[in-house]
């Protein structure tokens, strides 16, 4: 009999494998410039069941990887002198790869979409966006280590099946010596003959051993590629259920359940003989499948359990038709062993099934291809539900994107129009000196100033909390300029308070809008909430390269309960009534903290009622905008 | 000579409550509701001081109309004064911007400052 290509090759034993690695630790190589990515990223994938291998340059994952063998690189976008889009081009050229280590890019905040798709032209399999959600990491990292368990155990299995066959050998040759020397002619011969039918059975279940887990593993690896590399599992699960044809059945076909429904939609037919698609297609249009039928792809979805028909004989067929048209049909197809096994997911939800059929090829299924084809149907399923939060993320980014539209944009006409119609009537008052409706008027200015306020706030939160953080604009300054601008309107608006202000000369690179808002909130905090007979202190000064900005006030320190939640968005100082007069949202300390961490500076409170309460804000004189925003 | 003061937003309360504050300010207002009418309008009245621009309209954006007016070298001395939800994206070479929603007093020093008797 001839021998499969593969057979040609000396055999493997285990330990000579050069990349075989403990299937249980999936090696995970993690790529980034800054240290504080990399820590955040072990952070969220510490496990014992991960080996985390940490490069720090593209240049130093390309030696790692050279080296040994991992299931994934998570790799940073931007780094310096080798991009990640390089590191993942030279990796494509690495030569001795049987396989393409899959690559998940991480992104920051400015994923537009042609970055997006360049990842995956340079071979990446996903892309994250940071901040990382650590759950769809972790998610999406399940994924790859599980295909690489199962590619690792694949391997392994072949180099037994190698050993199986040396040993095999060994022991004939041992029995041969001890014959030589004590059989007759005549045993030696039938000896002989059990030996050479024994080998030669041996053999061919070897080759049939490999043949089958060369099919299996390659499905594996392709599918893997394929759900890796789109998101559009529909399509996916399509070209998966081609892959099956004509390795793992005559006859593959895919049903989901339509998300967040009962409604069940065949999403892939493939027939070895395309003919028969149609057939089948026909079969199932004309003759649906009676959703509470008590065996097949119904019942399977219904029960998450899935089913082998070793045979399918006739009489199974007549018992199942509904008349004698559909038994015609089905007769055609000419079934003659299937499985079908159910996509369950997390929490063991049945999100469809799948079905394979023998038809003309003569084969039948076991036991051992049901388990093979229900451990892929839990891989695939992990990959759809994946596929499926991503969409839900997509859409939630969508919504996000017309949330902040219709804040920035839709909300201020109609307040702009309130506030010139009060405008109109402020006019005519003062040109006809009426000042009758002067407080009515004067209320609802305030008002719609203090709407136009908390829609900004509310702007600044959705940034802070959905997009990509807050943008800085900085420029050269004085910071003293602000913050005296600031101090002399609320000495104004305040003239019975008393505000200290020691600023020298600090030049420096801020944002100076950005930094108005953050004075302007301590600030007038500090007279809000400060003792109204003890004056409010403003101090800033440098030290070294950072300058250090206090606000302080005397009175009641902030209770240590407060303090904790301080910096929480909508929480208030406290709830007494003087503070619901002015009631805003809440945010304002929230906002100005993420602003002075958007510079690289701190935010931090020190209160007690020996002290006081101050507010620090430390700066670095030029804004070093945060690892995270800045990719 | 009169001093009037073209009005482009597209929003009706907000441009109709705008053109009252500045009728009762003393100026002649002409109002458009999008980028083409104001091209229409800029062509038929004379003397117009200042154009109040909002950019996100449809048909024609404020974009598209500043740089259509731009074209026309008889328009090139009117000052556009943008208003805007988004004023960071304000096209370059106008003589002001806004950000939404602009305060009544803010906006007739604005025209005051063009239109001055």
């Amino acid at each position: 009999m001839p021998l499969p290509a593969r057979m040609a090759h000396p055999p493997m034993i285990a330990s000579q494998l050069p990349r075989l690695v403990d299937a249980t630790v999936v090696p995970i190589l993690l790529v980034d410039d800054r240290p504080a990515n990399i820590l955040a990223l072990e952070a969220i994938l510490a496990s014992p069941e991960h080996e985390l291998v940490v490069a720090h340059a593209g240049r130093e994952a390309l030696r790692l990887l050279a080296e040994r063998d991992f299931a994934l690189v998570l790799l940073d976008v931007q780094m310096p002198e080798m991009d990640g889009f390089e590191t993942a081009s030279r990796m494509k050229q690495m030569a001795g790869r049987d396989r393409a280590v899959p690559i998940i890019f991480l992104t920051g905040i400015d994923g537009e979409r042609s970055r997006i798709l360049r990842a995956y032209a340079e071979g990446g399999v996903d892309f994250m966006q940071k901040p990382i959600e650590p759950e769809i990491l972790r998610a999406k990292v399940s994924v790859f280590a599980e295909l690489f368990r199962t590619q690792q155990r694949l391997v392994t299995e072949q180099a037994k099946a190698g050993e199986d066959r040396l040993r095999l050998g060994l022991e004939s040759a041992r029995r041969e010596a001890a014959e030589t020397r004590s059989s007759t002619e005549r045993l030696r011969h039938e000896e002989q003959l059990r030996r050479l039918a024994a080998e030669k059975a041996a053999l061919e279940a070897t080759a049939r051993i490999e043949k089958e887990q060369r099919v299996r593993r390659d499905f594996l690896a392709h599918a893997g590629e394929a759900f890796a590399s789109s998101l559009d599992y529909r399509t996916t699960l399509a070209s998966v259920a081609r892959l099956a044809v004509p390795e793992l059945a005559d006859w593959c076909s895919v049903e989901l359940i339509e998300p967040g429904t009962t409604v069940r939609s065949q999403v892939a037919v493939v027939h070895t003989d395309p003919a028969k698609v149609q057939l089948a297609r026909e079969l199932g249009a004309r003759y649906p499948p009676d959703p509470s039928a008590t065996s097949g792809v119904p019942q399977v979805i219904r029960s998450g359990k899935s089913e082998l028909y070793a045979e399918i004989p006739a009489a199974l067929l007549e018992a199942g038709a509904i008349d004698a048209e559909h038994l015609r049909l089905m007769q055609e197809l000419r079934l003659e062993s299937a499985m079908v096994v159910p996509l369950t997911g997390r929490d063991r939800r049945v999100l469809g099934a799948m079905l394979f059929i023998y038809a003309d090829s003569g084969r039948r299924y076991t036991e051992g291809d049901l388990a093979f084809a229900e451990d892929f149907a839990r891989r695939a399923a992990m990959a759809i539900e994946n596929a499926q939060a991503h969409t839900a993320l997509s859409a939630s980014l969508e919504f996000q994107e017309r949330f902040v539209a219709v804040l920035g944009h839709d909300l201020r006409n109609p307040l702009a129009a309130i506030d010139m119609a009060a405008g109109v009537l402020r006019q005519r008052a003062t040109a006809a000196n009426d000042p009758s409706n002067t407080p009515i008027l004067d209320r609802m200015k305030s008002s719609s100033r203090r709407m136009s306020r908390m829609i900004e706030q509310i702007l600044d939160l959705t940034r802070t909390r959905l997009g990509g953080g807050l943008a800085m604009a900085p420029g050269p300054m004085d910071l003293c300029d602000p913050i005296t601008g600031i101090v002399n309107e609320l000495r104004t608006a305040h003239p019975s308070r008393s505000i200290v202000l020691r600023c020298g000369p600090l030049s420096g690179t801020w944002d100076r809008d950005r930094l108005e808002q953050v004075f302007s909130n301590l600030i007038a905090n500090a007279i809000h909430y400060g003792h109204p007979e003890r004056p409010v202190t403003v101090e800033a000064r440098a030290e070294d390269a950072v300058i250090l900005v206090d606000v302080h006030n005397h009175g009641e320190p902030i209770p240590d309960e407060v303090r904790t939640q301080l910096f929480n968005p909508f929480r208030r100082g406290n709830s007494d009534s003087r503070a619901s007069k002015t009631a805003g949202l809440g945010l304002g300390l929230y906002i100005s903290r993420e602003i002075v961490l958007a510079h690289g500076g701190q935010l931090d409170v020190q209160s007690s009622s020996s002290e006081g309460t101050t507010f620090r804000v430390r700066l670095p004189r030029v804004t070093v905008t945060l690892s995270v925003a800045s990719d | 000579m009169t001093h009037t003061v073209l009005l482009v937003e597209d929003d009706d309360e907000l441009r109709e409550s705008m053109r009252d504050l500045l009728e009762e300010g003393g100026y002649v207002v002409v109002t458009a509701r999008d980028g083409q009418e104001a091209l229409d309008a800029v062509a038929r009245v004379e003397h117009v001081c200042v154009v109040v621009l909002d950019l996100l309209m449809p048909r024609m954006d404020g974009w598209e109309f500043f740089e259509k007016m731009r074209a026309r070298p008889e328009l090139t001395s009117v000052p556009v004064v943008v208003q805007s939800s988004a004023p960071s994206r304000a096209p370059a070479g106008v003589a002001l911007v806004l950000k939404k929603p602009v305060e009544p007093e803010r906006l007739l020093s604005v025209v005051r400052e063009y239109c001055a008797e």
